[in-house]
């Protein structure tokens, strides 16, 4: 690994902390990444770009705070990033600032590798392949879209990423843990028009490695959720907004990670101080949340786009089930306010670069329903009409109750101090209208009433719904999902609605 | 010299690789510092918030090869002082480009004289960065003296050079500034201050009393009014509304691709697009605004270009490359807010004239979740949870509601309204018809 490399600037960072009586942690980053994008079979970006630096994050004996960072991994880099965080910390005890003893805590903590134990290699090599194989493969990829149904004037835009990313986190308390959490993805954006409105498909594949997302299986993947998108796009197009109001909501599997995501993981973490799921700063576990049925877990799965096994404060990163039978179990606790929410330190604290300060983040977060129900179609090819064969089958089609399919997520944002959310869909169908279109539509309502309305799930878990985070302004990457539909009961504080 | 004078100087070799040579290139180099500070439930500092540090060296590169190829990359630290190193990298991603031909490249020329550095800013990179802390005090102590109950903000500064220069003799090197203050009180009422020049104590003093005004007022619950007919849409929102629905489908690149919902026709036929009396500007002089710079990362030199010239469109947002593919103009690129400014040849309401106005209706702020609205239809529905209720034309307390419309339809309504609001270099947006507007 490149981070290997880096010892003299990780001895000249421990040695400048300990001259000047701080306590250290020392989070070196080491990125290259190779980014295509391809319009209609032509290159438009080709680029790999490559960025390493370390950030440190200091600590006086008596708790005050700060922070440094240099895109420079030589030692005199290291020493002058540790003397700068030393002159803020120090400043911020001159201002009266907050203070931590979080750092003291470090040798403490069991679920660190015992100093020294080696670099932690996420499993397999970072295969690439060449530019120009990448760009025909993609090309290719671009090409089996031509029978795909879109509408007149179609566009293909594909994106091509792959991060080769490794980080180094070192301790003053002897912790040196050198990791890999590579990601890649594969994304078609279809552009056409119908009846003077763009239409706009997009489809995903995302995994560890490029060589894991360029290979048959994956693109035939992205083949199929690309015609869904497309069909799903075409069907909306030209219909209907759905009317305003509650619904009996199905959402496939990306929709249901936006849920899980939004209106339960955000405020599971253990920094938000005073989310709704919490009273008098502590997270309310032990409560009865949702159905008996329902389990939320969130914790790296192997060859998933988020997956990271080690925290940015060094700290294994452990699967956590935040519901558990209904019942809210545990938070993302790290190791600055997992104590103030009542919650152990679970290692979940991330960092998108070493430019920035770690705080409680989520990886792959999936719902999960104890009695789910078989599915008979392919998940990657639902069409509304196998969308009502299956909620028929569960018993979960009432002519009395409104009921909507959700599809094509948009993405989303959650505020959990109020507890609402929001996320976009690309389409939608009235499944007590034979299924019929209807056009985008927003879902917004409150997380604790989506958490009690969740009442089925249909299908496979399908965990792969892949995209980027971006809490206080810093982008991880993120995934999920559940089982290929999700059934959520209707609630007067769960609504859709579109612009008419 | 610099690490980018050394980097021109490399580049200007006509380095080669594999039996090919660098004959054109395009750079752009920032070396800057940063600092950071913050307040989490009125306590500044602590593990997240900590003061921090950032120091910088990067910026972007197009090469041009002698067998027609170009590459494009970001470049890092090692890169700007090793170039040599990276070369064959560089040239393993380079392609062949979509139009067939090398981009045209920025020549000699002059720039215009704009404001981007403070020296106030400049100053706490010099030694002692407590002025900056100093601001926590303000925000604290100001705040309070109003009644926050709680407070959370961040500051930040930073201070840097940029060199933008190309194998054609384009040379542009400048010092820039950025300074800015976001607060929130009681997680209510916020405020917001971003430009190039230092936040003075009495700047954010205002920013701390208007925070806490405001959040005293939206601490009341209010109902939205049977009467309501309208929302006075905030400067900040507006441009988050036009930079979402219209700035995405004004880019050459998306009419080019057929991306945007406005065509190279509509172009060609300067198609009408928003009232006659709106013109959608970007300006990338205006003095010390986050928008401005001398040039762009490509050394298009600033200034004031019109894309919707009453009400007609008149020119996409282009870089050289794509502008000489559709044979239009360059645009200048704002660097930062304001992204585009929306102006009217008619008279722009006061906020006190606005309010009087609307009667009864709501102001909004804060739209979450307007990432997730197709861009491409312009059309939104969205809940603001904290927004303002007006009756009579005063301002009240808060109350969720359920917006929705057509942003196109909205702006162009023959009601709606531009509205001036004191210290904004955007403006806000009265609009009394269009709107679906509901209690959430």
């Amino acid at each position: 690994m490149r981070v290997c490399h880096f010892d003299a600037a990780v001895d000249a960072a421990l040695t400048t902390a300990r001259a000047a009586g701080l306590r250290l942690i020392l989070r070196m980053q080491d990125t290259v990444e190779r980014r295509l994008v391809m319009v209609d079979g032509g290159i438009d970006r080709d680029r790999t770009n490559r960025l390493a630096g370390l950030g440190v994050h200091v600590c006086t004996e008596d708790g005050f705070v700060g922070f440094a960072s240099v895109d420079d991994v030589r030692p005199e880099a290291a020493t002058e990033a540790v003397r700068r965080a030393g002159r803020l910390a120090i400043a911020a005890r001159a201002i009266g600032g907050g203070r931590t003893d979080a750092f003291q805590q470090l040798s403490d903590l069991s679920a660190t590798p015992e100093p020294g134990a080696g670099p932690m290699q996420t499993p397999g090599v970072c295969r690439t392949p060449g530019p120009a194989d990448t760009a025909s493969i993609v090309r290719g990829a671009q090409d089996d879209l031509a029978v795909v149904p879109a509408g007149a004037g179609r566009t293909i835009r594909t994106t091509f990423s792959a991060v080769d990313e490794e980080w180094r986190i070192v301790r003053s308390d002897g912790a040196d843990l050198q990791f890999r959490t590579p990601h890649a993805l594969l994304r078609h954006e279809v552009t056409s028009r119908l009846n003077g409105n763009v239409v706009r498909a997009v489809a995903t594949v995302a995994g560890l490695e490029a060589a894991d997302i360029l290979e048959p299986l994956p693109l035939a993947r992205l083949w199929r959720r690309t015609g869904r998108a497309a069909r799903d796009a075409l069907a909306a197009a030209s219909a209907p907004p759905p009317a305003a109001g509650s619904y009996r909501l199905v959402l496939n599997h990306a929709l249901a990670k936006g849920l899980a995501h939004e209106a339960i993981g955000h405020l599971c973490e253990s920094d938000v101080d005073g989310s709704v799921l919490m009273r008098h700063g502590r997270l309310r576990i032990g409560e009865q949340l949702a159905r008996a049925t329902v389990t939320v877990v969130d914790g790296p799965l192997p060859g998933d786009f988020a997956q990271q096994p080690v925290s940015a404060n060094g700290i294994l990163r452990q699967p956590v089930a935040l519901i558990e039978h209904g019942v809210l179990a545990a938070g993302l606790g790290d190791l600055f306010s997992a104590a103030a929410a009542g919650v152990p330190i679970t290692g979940a604290c991330r960092a998108s670069s070493f430019r920035d300060r770690p705080t409680p983040r989520m990886t792959n977060i999936r719902i999960q329903l104890a009695d789910a129900s078989t599915l008979a179609a392919d998940p990657d090819t639902l069409t509304a009409d196998d969308v009502a064969a299956a909620l028929d089958g569960a018993g979960l089609l009432d002519s009395r109750i409104p009921t909507l399919y959700l599809a094509g997520y948009r993405g989303g944002q959650a505020h959990p101090r109020r507890g609402d959310f929001v996320f976009g869909a690309d389409a939608a169908y009235d499944l007590l209208d034979g299924a019929s279109p209807r056009g985008p539509a927003s879902f917004t309502g409150l997380a604790e009433r989506a958490l009690e309305a969740i009442v089925a799930g249909i299908g496979p878990i399908c965990a792969d719904a892949a995209g980027m985070c971006s809490k206080d302004g810093s982008a991880v990457t993120s995934s999920g999902g559940s089982h290929a539909l999700l059934v959520l009961d209707p609630d007067p504080d769960l609504v859709i609605s579109a612009a008419t | 010299m610099t690490a980018a004078d050394a980097l021109i100087a490399f580049l200007s070799q006509t380095p080669g690789v594999e039996g090919v040579t660098v004959i054109d290139w395009r750079l752009e180099t920032v070396q800057d510092e940063g600092l950071r500070v913050g307040i989490r439930d009125s306590e500044p500092g602590g593990p997240y918030e900590g003061p921090a540090s950032a120091i910088r060296l990067g910026g972007s590169l197009q090469l041009h090869w002698s067998d027609g190829l170009v590459s494009r990359g970001s470049l890092d630290r090692r890169a700007v002082e090793a170039p040599s190193e990276r070369l064959a990298a560089w040239r393993s991603d380079a392609f062949h480009p979509r139009s067939g031909r090398l981009p045209p490249l920025a020549g000699p020329g002059g720039v215009p004289a704009v404001q981007t550095c403070d020296p106030a800013v400049a100053d706490l990179f010099a030694g002692d960065p407590t002025p900056l802390l100093v601001q926590l005090h303000h925000i604290l102590s100001g705040t309070r003296a109003h009644g926050a109950r709680r407070v959370d903000a961040i500051v930040r500064a930073s201070f840097g050079e940029r060199t933008v220069a190309t194998s054609r003799g384009f040379f542009c090197r400048w010092l820039e500034t950025a300074s800015s203050v976001r607060l929130w009180v009681d997680e209510l009422g916020g405020s917001r201050y971003e430009r190039r020049k230092l936040a003075s104590p009495a700047i954010v003093d205002g920013l701390a009393a208007q925070s806490a005004v405001l959040a005293r007022q939206l601490h009341a619950p209010a109902h939205l009014s049977e009467m309501a007919r309208g929302v006075l849409l905030m400067p900040a929102m507006v441009d988050a509304l036009l930079g979402r629905f219209l700035l995405p489908n004004l880019s050459a690149r998306a009419i080019r691709d057929g991306r945007s919902p406005f065509t190279l026709d509509d172009l060609q036929s300067r198609r009408e697009i928003l009232r006659r009396d709106l013109s959608l500007v970007v300006d990338t002089t205006l003095p010390y605004e986050m928008a401005t710079a001398p040039c762009s990362s490509e050394g298009v030199p600033a200034g004031r270009a019109a894309l919707i010239q009453r009400g007609t469109l008149v020119a996409p947002l282009a870089d050289l490359e794509v502008a000489a593919e559709m044979g239009v103009q360059a645009t200048p690129s704002p660097r930062g807010r304001p992204h585009v400014l929306l102006e009217s040849e008619e008279p722009v309401l006061g906020l006190d004239a606005a309010l009087a106005l609307l009667g009864d209706g709501v102001i909004v702020r804060d739209l979450p979740g307007l990432h997730t609205q197709p861009a491409r239809r312009t059309m939104y529905a969205l809940v603001a949870p904290d927004a303002q209720v007006v009756r009579g034309g005063a301002a009240g307390g808060h109350c969720a509601v359920r917006l929705a419309g057509n942003v196109v339809q909205q702006v162009s309504h023959r009601t709606t309204r531009l509205v001036r609001i004191n210290g904004e270099a955007g403006t806000g947006l009265l609009v009394l018809d269009g709107v679906e507007l509901l209690p959430a």
